[in-house]
């Protein structure tokens, strides 16, 4: 039974992750801590886009859909490059795409007006109304687009630690618990199954009011206003800042350090074992815009 | 079979042998200790209105079966616990936000008093008289806790929660309303006897930290106070009591490669057997600790410290007891935390 048990001394070595990912056991630590100093991997480059408006929520926390609209045009233009938010979009999809908005439904949904927005700007672009979907479920949905957008909300999760990114895809495996706990670690390898691999344009993060702790039933104590929206065409980029936003608020909340548990080892186990993006800060340029208050990132390295 | 899960095996037999002679070793409960409560009272009835809102005739209820189409993946928690059934009602108003009660029927008091030491945050509420034998023990005196709209609440076998989706005056006045109808006349339970085992203090140095203590049945309990492991190493079941707390002092404490400071946790297991206890220990040696059996041992095992990555771990077994101490600095306070020399 140990032979595929992750402990928490793997975690304090800094090995969780991939030992997870590759069923490691504690027996074969040494092995594995030689193994990852002689692997090199490629450096890789990573740029989210972080912007904020103080007046996306209203004072009765309602969303104010015309400032979330011109936040949502800021993003993809920041992300991409384009000098119009049509330019944005085409550059993301085409307009013969079937393109599948992934939004959370559960703990802290997804705005509605966020996938709202989403979908009109698709639109707006040329991508015929009946080709923009919402591709929550089954690992069908994602086959029967030609794009994804993944569109999930900012949140610590009770059996994964975060449940943002990387755990936006969970449906498309058809077996959600089996990613629970420190299996979260896995969770990369749904991003590379067949039907899922390569379509994702972009990574847009529902930052309107995130929540910091895990659940499993929302707590509104830990929801909290921060009013932003967080790009990138790199998932593990776009999961690690998040992770950071989530950490750091925590932290302001308990005066001191409060690590997630069970620790969300699916961040750099996506970056080490899937390949599928730079989990590293030093790697990951923000680009951030908007309110500043309370940013909650560390912008020594940008 | 491979040389090392031979020897796993051999420790294993080595560690439940000696305990078979035994009658009822230390810690030990009598067989019926941990068994369900007398289903008493497993139904409140609710008022029909709270101010302006007011609930449907019938709530809607949950059981084991549907508890994961109720709230995804976070039925484990519920789960981890000996849990019964769910009634929740939605009272709605006109031009208001809804109030949600969720009534967690619970098969013991300790479970429910498991689900409220999840979090001891929030604002303390007193929602009926306390009495002379209300002992707080290791924990927080409180039985409700209320921040942000949502009061949580442990009473007996009943964990509660109420919550507004939007808090405003009116709604808070209603939310403390509706606990106070759900404990009208329901006892108040004695917290679990096993939080005695937590000592408030040990040696000179270290303090518990009461704001952090749980109480729990399952190890994905346990990993979300405490990670440890990703499989149940500590053989941890419905048919077992525990609880683990953090402790302090003023020494600086061990930290991670990363340098994220952990501070010295005890964890106490009480199994329903002592054979149970020493297949756990044996288990938990093999997984956490496999240096050990490398180790001579005069007291087989029974107790021990082992330096790992993150300062000292420590057990001891006494009956159908565990003490298992993690991340103390050295081994004087690894020794001293689980109750050795």
């Amino acid at each position: 039974m140990a032979d595929h048990c992750v402990t928490r001394r793997h975690f304090m070595r800094g090995t969780a992750s991939t030992a997870a990912a590759l069923g490691v056991s504690l027996a074969g630590l040494d092995r594995l801590d030689g193994l990852a100093r002689q692997a090199v991997r490629p450096a890789r480059s990573a740029v989210v886009t972080l912007v904020r408006d103080r007046g996306a929520l209203t004072a009765s926390r309602s969303v104010d859909a015309a400032v979330l609209s011109r936040m949502l045009s800021e993003t993809v233009m920041r992300t991409t490059g384009e000098r119009s938010a049509r330019a944005a979009w085409l550059s993301l999809v085409k307009p013969t795409d079937v393109v599948g908005v992934v939004p959370t439904e559960h703990l802290n949904p997804t705005h509605h007006e966020l996938f709202d927005a989403v979908r009109q700007s698709l639109v707006d672009a040329g991508v015929p109304p009946a080709n923009v979907v919402n591709a929550n479920g089954g690992i069908e949905k994602a086959r029967s687009c030609t794009a994804l957008i993944a569109l999930p909300a900012l949140k610590a999760h009770w059996l994964t630690g975060i449940g943002t990114v990387l755990k936006n895809y969970i449906l498309f495996s058809g077996r959600p618990s089996r990613y629970h706990d420190e299996n979260n670690a896995g969770l990369g390898e749904i991003w590379n199954l067949p039907g899922v691999k390569g379509k994702t344009r972009l990574v847009l993060v529902d930052a309107l009011r995130p929540l910091c702790d895990k659940g499993p039933q929302p707590d509104p104590r830990y929801l909290w206003d921060y009013n932003g929206l967080i790009a990138g065409v790199d998932p593990v980029a776009v999961e690690a800042i998040a992770l950071q936003i989530i950490l750091e608020k925590r932290r302001q909340i308990r005066g001191e350090p409060w690590p997630l548990s069970p620790p969300p080892l699916c961040v750099t186990a996506a970056d080490e074992v899937y390949a599928l993006g730079t989990s590293r800060r030093n790697e990951i340029k923000v680009n951030a815009v908007g309110w500043t208050a309370d940013l909650l990132i560390d912008r020594a390295s940008d | 079979m491979t040389p090392v899960r031979c020897c796993l095996r051999i420790l294993g037999v080595l560690l439940i042998l000696p305990v078979c002679a035994c009658s009822r070793p230390a810690g030990e409960r009598p067989r019926d200790a941990g068994a369900p409560a007398v289903q008493k009272m497993l139904s409140i009835n609710l008022p029909k209105t709270a101010g302006a809102w007011t609930r449907p005739d019938a709530p809607r209820r949950i059981d084991e079966t549907s508890i994961f189409s109720y709230m995804d993946g976070g039925g484990e928690l519920y789960l981890g616990y000996r849990f019964d059934h769910l009634d929740v009602y939605e009272y709605a108003a006109p031009g208001r936000d809804p109030i949600l009660v969720e009534l967690y029927w619970m098969r013991g008091s300790d479970d429910g008093f498991g689900l409220l030491s999840n979090d001891w945050g929030g604002e303390p509420v007193v929602l009926q008289p306390s009495n002379a034998g209300d002992a707080p023990r290791a924990v927080p005196a409180s039985r409700a806790l209320y921040g942000a709209g949502l009061l949580r609440i442990w009473s007996d076998t009943l964990y509660a929660r109420v919550m507004a989706a939007r808090e405003t005056a009116e709604s808070r006045e209603q939310v403390m309303a509706l606990g106070r109808a759900i404990v009208a006349g329901r006892p108040l339970a004695p917290r679990p006897e096993l939080l005695d085992l937590l000592p408030d203090r040990v040696g000179a140095t270290y303090s518990i930290r009461r704001d952090r203590v749980w109480f729990l049945r399952s190890h994905l309990v346990l990993n979300s106070a405490y990670f440890l492991a990703s499989q149940n190493i500590l053989d941890l079941s419905l048919a077992c009591e525990a609880a683990i707390a953090p402790y302090e002092s003023g020494a600086p404490p061990v930290t991670s490669r990363k340098g994220t400071p952990h501070r010295p946790h005890l964890l106490v297991v009480r199994y329903p057997d002592a054979i149970t206890a020493r297949r756990a220990l044996a288990h938990f040696l093999g997984a956490y600790l496999p240096e050990t059996r490398t180790v001579p041992q005069p007291d087989r095992r029974l107790s021990g410290a082992q330096q790992v990555e993150h300062g000292w771990v420590s057990y001891r077994l006494d009956g159908a007891l565990l003490f298992v101490a993690f991340d103390t600095p050295d081994a004087r306070a690894a020794n001293l935390l689980v109750g050795g020399r």
